[in-house]
Order: C-alpha cells, then structure tokens, then sequence
C-alpha cells in the first residue's frame, strides 16, 4: 500500500512538474525571412518590392487548431512585421497577410504568413533595410538588414 | 533583444522557413550590375560567348556535366591583377557596411579585366560577410560577360549554404541576356536549396522581363517548387503590368494547391503603390473566398495608411475572423498614430459595431498595448468590459 501511494505521489509530482513545464514563457520572436527581392538580384524598377515570409516558435491557438475549417488562415504567432531604413529610428509595419492553413482537425497547422513592402530607389542607387517581427507575446526576433541595389540599366 | 549591428551588413536569409528546405546565411546582394554590352568594352575581358553558342552548350548540358576546370581560373598574375587584390586586401580590413559601394565598384572593374583573378581572390577570403558580398559583386559583372563560367565557378564553389548570393546573381543575370540557358544550368543543380536559390532569382528576373515565358517554365517544376517561386514570379511579371501578373495569379492557384495564397496579398501590396484605384476595381470583381480575403487583408493595410476610416470598412466586411481581426486592428491602430483625437471620439462607435466577442478583445488588447491609459476609458465604454489582458 505504501508503495502504491509512493508511485502515485510520483506521477502526481511528474504530472505538475509537466504542466509547469507547458507554461514555460515564450521569449522567443519570429524569424524573418525575405524572398524578394531574390538573393544577389539587382532592383531594375524604380518601384521596389520587399516581400516574405515570418515564422514563430509558437502558434498560438488558431481557429483552425480547434475548428478545422478548410482554408482557414491566421497568423501563426506573428503580430507584426517591420522595416526601417539606415539613418532612421521609426519602424513601419509591413502589409502582413495571414498564411494558409494546411491539414485538418488536430493535425491543422497554421501556414506562415507573408509579408511585403514597398518603397522607390533612384537608378543606381542602394538602401539599407532592416527587417524584424514581433510575436503575440511581444518578442521581438533577430533583426536582419539587407542592401537593396538598382542597376543602373534598368527602366 | 539582438542589436541591428548584429547582422549590419550580412542578410540573414533563413531561406529554409519560406522553403522549407533547410536553413542558411546570406550575405547582402549589392553591387554594380554590368551589362553584357557595357563588360565587352572592357580591356582583356574574354569574349562574350554568342547566346547561340550558349543555347548549343546548355542544350547538350556542358554546363552541368563539365564545369570549368581549376585551369579555367589562373592565379592573379597581370600587374592589373596584382593591383586590383592590392586594393582589395585594404578595402577588406574595413568594416564591409562601409566598403560597399566601393567594392562593388572594385569587383566590377577586376570582374572585368580578369574574372578569374577576382575569382581567386574572392575564393581565398575566410567564408563569410565580405567573400560573400565580393563573391556578388563578381558574379553580377561576371555573368554579363560569360554566364558558363560564372556559373561554373559558383557550382564548383557552392559549399553549405555559402556562395548562394553569388548564385542568385549568376542566375538572373545570365536571365537578362538567355533565360533559358540559366533556366537549363539551374535544372542542373543539386536538388537542394541551391538550386531553389537559382529558380526563385530567376524567376523574378524572367517574369519581369517576359512574363509569359517564365509563367510557361514554372509549369515545368514540380508542385512544390512552383509555391517556392511563385511569389518572386509575380512581382516580377507586376513590374510592368500588375493587373495581368494579378490575373495570372487567379488561374495559377486553381491549377496548384501548393502555390500560397497570401501571395494574392503580396502582389496587392507590391500593386497598391502604383494603382490603388485599380486595385480597388479588381478586388471588387473577384469573386468571394480565401483568394479575395487574402488580397483584401492587404488591401485594407495599404489603404490603411492613407485613410484608416475608409480601410475599416474594407476590414469588417472580410469574411474570415482572423483576417478580419488583424485588418480591423491595424486600420484602428493607425488611426491612432495619425490622429489620436479623431480616433477617440470614433471609437464609441466602431466599439458599437463590433459585435464578436474576440474582434472586441482583440481591439482592447491592441489599445491597451499601445497606450495603457486607455484602459480607463475602455471601461466606461463598453456595454460589458472584458479586462484587457495585459
């Protein structure tokens, strides 16, 4: 008998060190990852657009984890992304637009969702864009900064 | 938090997150694009090979079964050469942020006179920020000059995730003079995220300057590698005309359930700066569901920024919660940063309008968090106050 309170007093510690263990805080922000304009590719419009994609390490809890609806989208995490160029100190939202959801029912997950931007570059000219994202929980991720350059032969 | 002087110069690009391939570094592309008629003026540059000759070696795929040997690259021995690395070395003990447009202008000149020179030079830099941002810089002239042997040079010195921006480069602008040849070398790739680094900047490249033609290969990559390429594809086919690239993207995500659809919302974003009038028209005619709610959301951000009254009308008429939700939000919340005073005596009545339950919470939520003083009055106003979370 005393060993079977034993072992049960264990399971009872394990389950709540367990669930201490699920509400660990998240302290982690998304990571930020441009598409476009591709890697080692020169700008050629006078118009440039910045575009991409964010991930976070948690998603919070979706309409699609509990309602499993087809095509249903969120934003997987991700509150915000944001860029500022060299030289300034304010940062401006991106466009966000939430990810596609892929799966069903428990096994639903969130896709990551898309971000874009836009701004001008005279011919020839290059600016320096920092890129970050902020989460649900108000982490802030690794900010990236990318040089942005216009050929000078371009339209 | 990590400081923006952590990754100052180099981008980060986690390429695995949109690809879902793996993960890797990149550096920064920049640099001085040569074209391939301003390169052959250039003194000792090798001839530029005919498109014709290069079209007959992509077609027998030379480019993948024989890449230029180590004899294609001789050491650096001319005077030009030798001055060209001397300049190099002493612009590589600076800090690469502030060398840039410098060694841009640099590599262009020695990519040049003697791309295999530079090529020495850049492939005996200690991986990282600066061989990366040369290795570009290379590329981008060497490509105009003789694509077979940039790209030979860039396969051959491919190495876990480095060289990729040269890669990038080598792939659009080998693009600009015979798309199909870069096509051709780029299916000759390692199936890995290297040869997704190659299509994406390809893809961008071929969809602006023949939107029709890089639409047509993309239906030749696998399902997966179409949703990879396709958001660069359509900005690319949007630089000249969005409204076909807008049309395109339709048809493109009926015949392909790989291929996202919040790039609906990135092509709104990239279209919105030129035309947000037509826009606008298009969105009206698109027909309801994911397609037009992901379009929409971003329409309803753009239009945000400019009149965040009118973009809330937008936002409460998406048909989906959570789009509906972050499009509410952030029109409200950029209401606030443009005219505070407005907003306060308009939030009575959007609170009034705003009959879920969680849109309410959310708002709150956002309210709160920007401005903590706004709990008070949240309190009065709501007919059944929700604490706000935080």
């Amino acid at each position: 008998m005393k060993s079977l309170l034993l072992a049960l007093s264990l399971l009872f510690l394990t389950a709540i060190d367990r669930s201490f263990a699920a509400v660990e805080p998240d302290i982690v922000g998304p990571t930020v990852t441009v598409v476009n304009p591709a890697i080692g590719v020169l700008a050629t419009t006078e118009l440039v657009v910045v575009s991409g994609t964010a991930k976070d390490n948690k998603q919070a809890p979706t309409a699609v984890a509990t309602g499993a609806t087809a095509n249903t989208v969120n934003l997987a995490g991700v509150r915000s992304v944001q860029y500022r160029f060299a030289g300034q100190k304010s940062w401006r939202k991106a466009i966000i637009i939430p990810g596609t959801a892929s799966g069903s029912g428990a096994t639903a997950t969130a896709g990551d969702p898309s971000w874009v931007f836009t701004f001008k570059l005279a011919k020839g000219a290059n600016k320096r864009v920092s890129i970050r994202s902020t989460d649900n929980e108000g982490n802030i991720g690794d900010i990236i900064t990318i040089r942005i350059k216009r050929s000078r032969a371009s339209s | 938090m990590p400081e923006e002087n952590r990754t100052s110069q180099a981008l980060t690009f986690v390429v695995a997150a949109a690809l879902g391939i793996g993960s890797m570094v990149f550096v920064a592309h920049s640099c001085k694009k040569v074209t391939v008629e301003e390169s052959a003026d250039a003194v000792m540059a090798p001839a530029p090979e005919t498109i014709a000759s290069r079209k007959a070696k992509a077609a027998s795929g030379s480019e993948q079964k024989k890449p230029s040997g180590p004899a294609a690259f001789k050491k650096p021995t001319s005077s030009a050469s030798a001055a060209f690395a001397t300049q190099a070395n002493a612009l590589a003990k600076r800090p690469l942020e502030e060398i840039s447009d410098q060694l841009d202008e640099l590599m262009a000149q020695w990519a040049s006179e003697d791309p295999a020179g530079a090529a020495d030079w850049v492939k005996q830099l200690t991986p990282g920020d600066l061989r990366e941002a040369a290795a570009v810089s290379l590329c981008q002239t060497w490509a105009g000059i003789n694509p077979p042997a940039a790209a030979a040079w860039v396969a051959q010195n491919l190495d876990k995730g480095m060289l990729q921006g040269a890669l990038g480069a080598v792939s659009s602008v080998w693009a600009h003079a015979d798309p199909a040849a870069a096509a051709n070398w780029i299916a000759g790739l390692p199936e890995s995220t290297d040869r997704t680094v190659g299509e994406v900047a390809l893809a961008q490249t071929w969809g602006e300057i023949n939107p029709a033609a890089a639409a047509a290969w993309m239906k030749t990559l696998s399902p997966e590698s179409q949703g990879n390429v396709v958001q660069s594809l359509v900005i690319g086919m949007a630089a000249s005309d969005p409204a076909a690239a807008a049309a395109w993207l339709q048809g493109a995500v009926k015949e392909n359930n790989k291929i996202p659809l919040e790039t609906a919302g990135v092509i709104v974003g990239s279209w919105v700066a030129s035309d947000a009038g037509a826009v606008s028209r298009w969105l009206n005619a698109l027909p309801e569901g994911p397609f037009y709610e992901a379009a929409a959301t971003a329409f309803s951000q753009a239009a945000a920024e400019k009149s965040p009254a009118d973009a809330l009308v937008w936002a409460r008429s998406l048909g989906n919660p959570a789009n509906r939700e972050l499009a509410v939000v952030n029109a409200m919340e950029l209401w606030i940063d443009k005219d505070r005073k407005g907003f306060v005596e308009a939030l009575p009545k959007q609170l009034e309008a705003t009959t879920d339950p969680a849109l309410r919470k959310a708002i709150y939520d956002m309210l709160y968090r920007k401005d903590p003083d706004f709990r008070d009055s949240l309190l009065n106003l709501a007919e059944t106050p929700d604490t706000p979370t935080r």
